[in-house]
């Protein structure tokens, strides 16, 4: 991508001001995104992201800087006018550029770029008629198809020159139903670090079935109950809640300045102790895996939570000085336009005893939240929210009817304590994950967990 | 770089492209955040890309790229034949030889870039100081940021039009914590504009700070149906998340609720909803659209009945009208759609005393969270976590938080009381959206 001398003599220029570290990114990617509507493609695009960042650290101040042109002269005065921002004396480092060869690689059997587009489309077809033809209720179904493959170089003044290729494919299918009563939508997706093989592997039909029963489901549904009471969260997409009530708590980015509620409770219990979580950048293949992070550390898995007690941090390189701790191999970012930091990978709570059907039996009043929407999170109230997209109410120990509209409130510490039980039904999903450092792939996942109260707001009164 | 667009529609003729554009955009941005009286962060760059577009067949292929080397026409001709290949849309598609006349606009301001580093930097090391030392509650100033961004854009094809658009605007921001008695609050404030004289640390402080205090020890509330305030650019976010509906895509396919009501009234006589790409502080403005059609102020909603929804040419040719001008892209990596620019609730009369003054037992909501999730823009339906106060006896109460406001947006238009005389325009969402104080008749408020 670009030649290993230029590196070390951009990397010499940045640090000529008296920067203590100076870091290099070069991505080049491609992308490919469809998107079809009622069993027609209406949107194709592809094209080329190219890209150069450079980062200079001088103790805990940070500058960084950007720039699509590539030659050595323009890069070296683009090093240069960041450096302006940092004033002293040049340290005079010394450092050898070698290329480390991945300890993990995540295979890739067939290359999606390679793959015609019409074979995309195709996949797209079949998954489109299984959700057309689910009833004459649905009115709408959109269909997406996306890959990338994103080949970077990461080099810094510590010596550290690494390249990795990520490749990213994902299928996403949207039905829409509609009846006297209103429209509902209801998705169904898979997306991957697997090459195009993913879908030899994977039931798009099924997909497309899912995403219409989950319309059609929550059509009929009434609105929800509000108020507190044990709400049981499913596994798979369930994980969101994990991912946005604590796990954005425990990235660097928020503990460093002490804003986390996390961040003073290193060692203690914050959750109930059948509780255990990790962070886990090598899974093969996984949404969130790569074989370096975007610093060039080789990604691990890192344990979060391990019987309720906090056990680790997600901490980038300019953190780790803030912290006085060690990087965890989980610095990220959205391309070269952005600075890496401290970013989960593929976020996971552990298997735990109890069987799902255990679960609902112990509950006589409650909330079943088969699949969750989205959400968000204050780092530092620890307050979050996320919306319910498919939900039962659960009477009497046993699953009744469907509801909608419930949107799940609380803050991370308390949720964390509520956990009662946690069932033996791991799953994972996938999900596009947004911070400071722009919107990443991020894989999340968890089995069917017992939360014995959570604020449910919903638009009648239980 | 006339060069390469001369060779880059050469070689797409060739390929049997009947019809061509390109869409240049170059980017410069300087973005800092202080943090404990020193540069915590600072970041420079120069950054731009290519969207190239062509019609083969009846069919319009979009490639781009960010790499201008010697394989870049082939490249971007290459896709978007391969892009046009694939579609099968019978929609007429089009690329436009342009209008008549252009609205002049002054959306650069060279004085901006020309204020030295060294005094934006203080800006907001005083930012901070000053916020520091407002209370003794006042945790820490998270971040004291600034941003300034410069984006050309321009629009050439091989239909005789080449348009283009410089602006530049800066935003500074700030987010605190405050921390009292074991809880914890947050407050954010920001000012966005292009002339850097008229950022005001005093006004950040102040309104970055005041929320953060009054909301410490705010507790969760029973649940209950009441008359519901949201503060001003509270309500912004909250309708930008709702700006969808409008557009003509969203109708056409049969994702909007506005489906059918050109002309009904759909929302309360107060209500007016306009839609301002020529408004000069508005940081969605510009003299034409992703298409190259001249912008123009319209009026989506007037005294509650419906106008007309956001057009490009594909949408507005289908309904045998003209564009609106609200083709969009949002940037040189995307496709047309269509959206909204400088979108907002037009101010009424009341003040916001008065409107607060006019409930006896609500709720005030200065913040919602969670709009990506927590709302659905087809059906309307909306259950979002929020924070603010009560409301008893015409007064501002105890702060309230843990709570979630639900309901249905297109119930909600037609059930607004009271609009203020206090614009805002919020940063966050994807149009810049403003709109003043707003009273609804009656919410769901969940609690305990």
């Amino acid at each position: 991508m670009i030649e290993k001398n230029i590196i070390h003599d951009v990397l010499i220029a940045a640090v000529s001001t008296g920067g203590d570290f100076a870091e290099i990114f070069v991505e080049d990617r491609f992308n490919t995104a469809i998107e079809m509507t009622m069993g027609k493609v209406e949107k194709s695009l592809s094209g080329r992201d190219f890209g150069v960042g450079i980062r200079i650290f001088k103790g805990t101040n940070s500058v960084y800087t950007y720039t699509s042109h590539s030659d050595k002269e323009h890069l070296i005065k683009v090093a240069k006018k960041a450096a302006e921002a940092i004033k002293g004396m040049p340290l005079d480092l010394n450092f050898d550029l070698q290329l480390a060869s991945p300890e993990i690689i995540h295979p890739i059997a067939i290359r999606p770029r390679n793959v015609e587009k019409s074979i995309k489309v195709e996949l797209m077809r079949r998954g489109y008629e299984q959700a057309a033809k689910a009833s004459q209720s649905i009115k709408q179904v959109v269909v997406n198809y996306m890959d990338y493959e994103q080949k970077v170089l990461i080099a810094n003044t510590e010596g550290s020159f690494v390249k990795d290729m990520r490749t990213r494919t994902r299928y996403m299918i949207n039905a829409v139903a509609e009846n006297e009563k209103g429209l509902q939508t209801g998705r169904a997706g898979k997306g991957s670090g697997k090459g195009f093989e993913l879908y030899d592997q994977i039931d798009v039909e099924a997909l497309g079935r899912e995403a219409s029963r989950v319309a059609l489901t929550m059509m009929d549904a009434k609105a929800a109950p509000s108020g507190k009471f044990p709400v049981i969260i499913d596994n798979r997409f369930g994980g969101v809640i994990f991912h946005e009530a604590c796990g954005h708590g425990l990235e660097a980015t928020s503990v460093a300045k002490g804003e986390s509620v996390f961040s003073d409770k290193m060692g203690q219990r914050i959750a109930s102790e059948i509780v255990n979580a990790v962070d886990d950048g090598t899974v093969l293949n996984e949404w969130g895996s790569a074989s370096f992070d975007d610093e060039g550390t080789p990604t691990k898995r890192n344990v979060l939570i391990e019987n309720g007690v906090l056990k680790g941090f997600m901490i980038d390189k300019l953190n780790a000085r803030r912290m006085n701790m060690d990087i965890t191999g989980s610095s990220r970012r959205q391309s070269y336009k952005f600075a890496p930091t401290s970013r989960m990978t593929n976020t996971y709570i552990l298997n735990g005893t109890h069987t799902f059907d255990e679960m609902v039996t112990s509950v006589p009043f409650g909330l079943y939240a088969k699949n969750l929407g989205g959400g968000s999170v204050n780092t530092s109230t620890g307050e979050f929210n996320f919306a319910v997209q498919e939900g039962y109410l659960i009477e009497n120990g046993k699953i009744t009817r469907p509801v909608k509209g419930a949107t799940l409130i609380g803050t991370g510490l308390e949720i964390l304590e509520k956990i009662e039980m946690i069932s033996n039904n791991f799953g994972s999903d996938e999900g596009m994950c947004g911070s400071v450092s722009g919107s990443i792939p991020a894989g999340l996942g968890q089995p069917a967990l017992k939360v014995s109260e959570i604020t449910v707001g919903g638009r009648e009164e239980a | 770089m006339d060069a390469m667009i001369k060779q880059l529609f050469e070689k797409g003729r060739q390929m049997g492209f009947t019809a061509q554009e390109i869409y240049i955009q170059d980017a410069k941005k300087l973005s800092m955040s202080v943090y404990k009286q020193e540069l915590d962060k600072y970041s420079l760059s120069e950054n731009g890309g290519i969207s190239y577009r062509g019609i083969i067949e009846g069919k319009m292929g979009y490639s781009y790229t960010e790499k201008m080397d010697e394989q870049a026409v082939e490249m971007l001709v290459n896709e978007a034949y391969q892009n046009a290949k694939i579609i099968e849309n019978d929609d007429e598609v089009m690329i436009y030889s342009g209008d008549q006349n252009y609205k002049s606009l002054d959306l650069y301001n060279p004085k901006l870039e020309q204020v030295p580093i060294s005094q934006k930097i203080d800006f907001l090391m005083a930012l901070e100081k000053e916020i520091e030392a407002k209370d003794s509650r006042i945790h820490q100033v998270t971040a004291s940021a600034y941003e300034e961004s410069e984006v050309f854009v321009r629009i050439i094809n091989t239909e005789g039009l080449d348009v283009s658009d410089h602006a530049n605007y800066c935003v500074v921001y700030t987010m605190i914590s405050a921390k009292a008695a074991g809880d914890t609050r947050t407050g954010f404030a920001y000012q966005v504009g292009n002339a850097f004289d008229k950022l005001s640390v005093a006004y950040l402080a102040e309104e970055s700070t005041r929320e953060a205090l009054n909301l410490l020890g705010a507790k969760s509330t029973k649940s209950k149906a009441c008359e519901v305030v949201f503060k001003n650019d509270a309500f912004a976010q909250f309708q930008s998340a709702f700006n969808g509906v409008l557009s003509a895509e969203n109708v056409q396919k049969n994702l909007s609720k506005f489906k059918g009501k050109l002309n009904e009234r759909v929302a309360a006589e107060q209500f007016t909803l306009i839609d301002n790409p020529h408004l000069e502080t508005g940081i969605s403005s510009g003299s034409f659209d992703a298409e190259g059609v001249a912008t123009r102020v319209n009026t989506m909603i007037e005294k509650g009945v419906l106008k007309t929804y956001f057009h490009n040419l594909k949408t507005a040719k289908k309904e045998g009208v003209s564009s609106t001008g609200n083709a969009s892209k949002g940037s040189y990596k995307g496709t047309i759609g269509v959206s909204a620019t400088n979108i907002y609730v037009e101010p009424d009369k009341y003040s916001f005393e008065e409107i607060i003054a006019s409930v006896e037992d609500g709720i005030y909501i200065i913040d919602l969270q969670g709009l990506h999730a927590g709302l659905s823009q087809v059906s309307g339906d909306f259950s979002l976590q929020c924070y603010g106060y009560h409301i008893k006896n015409g007064k501002l109460d105890k702060p309230v938080s843990q709570i979630t406001v639900a309901g249905n947006y297109f119930e909600l238009l037609k059930d607004i009381e009271l609009i203020g005389n206090d614009l805002k325009f919020t940063i966050m969402g994807d149009a810049y959206t403003g709109s003043p104080t707003i009273k609804i008749k009656k919410l769901s408020i969940s609690g305990e």
